[in-house]
């Protein structure tokens, strides 16, 4: 465990918090706005609920 | 779902909440492609003659393998595409609403992304510059109005 917190870079998702290693949407280490794949699939609607109850 | 995804893919309309201004609408086509054995200086002078600044990398079956963008596309001569690229860029299904894409592209600075069907299969690149007009009330669709032009 490290002793100088300086040393210590805390990468985390801009929404969540989570833990990241590079932004999920721009792909750099050092975005000010960094989101993890997570948070991205969902604020953009990569996924969708199923149109109907049966989902067809 | 994965038919109502294909077929807001195909930009057909759709109606309720899957309704709105989709990816889809305004991605281009014609975004320039190459292979990874592909030397860096036929790529670039390719690209910049057909007046793109973005060239997708894509294998046989067009699955996207990486993306040159500005910076990528001024680096090389005789090295192959594969040691320049950004491998395993993010891509994004053509079924997302184009506000959010708007949204995210000006928030993180970045001019273009590539869009690609579930399978990773390339569909063409959505620039920034066309979200945004979109997204804000011009309802223009660049890539297919152009190309009727």
């Amino acid at each position: 465990m490290p002793t100088n917190t300086d040393d210590v870079t805390v990468l985390d998702c801009s929404e969540c918090g989570a833990i990241v290693e590079v932004c999920s949407f721009c792909e750099r280490p050092d975005c000010p706005v960094k989101v993890c794949y997570r948070c991205l699939r969902i604020d953009v609607g990569q996924t969708v609920d199923h149109p109907h109850d049966h989902g067809g | 779902v994965d038919g109502i995804l294909d077929w807001m893919a195909a930009g057909l309309p759709t109606e309720g909440s899957l309704s709105g201004h989709r990816v889809a609408e305004v991605v281009r086509r014609d975004v320039p492609t190459c292979r990874l054995d592909e030397p860096m200086r036929a790529v670039r002078e390719r690209v910049r003659e057909a007046g793109w600044n973005v060239c997708v990398v894509v294998n046989q079956e067009g699955i996207v393998m990486g993306l040159l963008r500005e910076e990528e596309l001024g680096r090389g001569d005789e090295e192959p595409v594969e040691a320049v690229m950004r491998p395993g860029p993010s891509t994004f299904r053509p079924h997302v609403a184009i506000g959010r894409m708007a949204h995210h592209m000006l928030d993180h600075g970045l001019p273009n992304s590539p869009i690609t069907t579930s399978d990773g299969r390339l569909v063409g690149i959505l620039l920034r510059d066309d979200a945004v007009r979109v997204a804000h009330g011009d309802q223009r669709h660049p890539g297919r109005d152009e190309a009727e032009a």
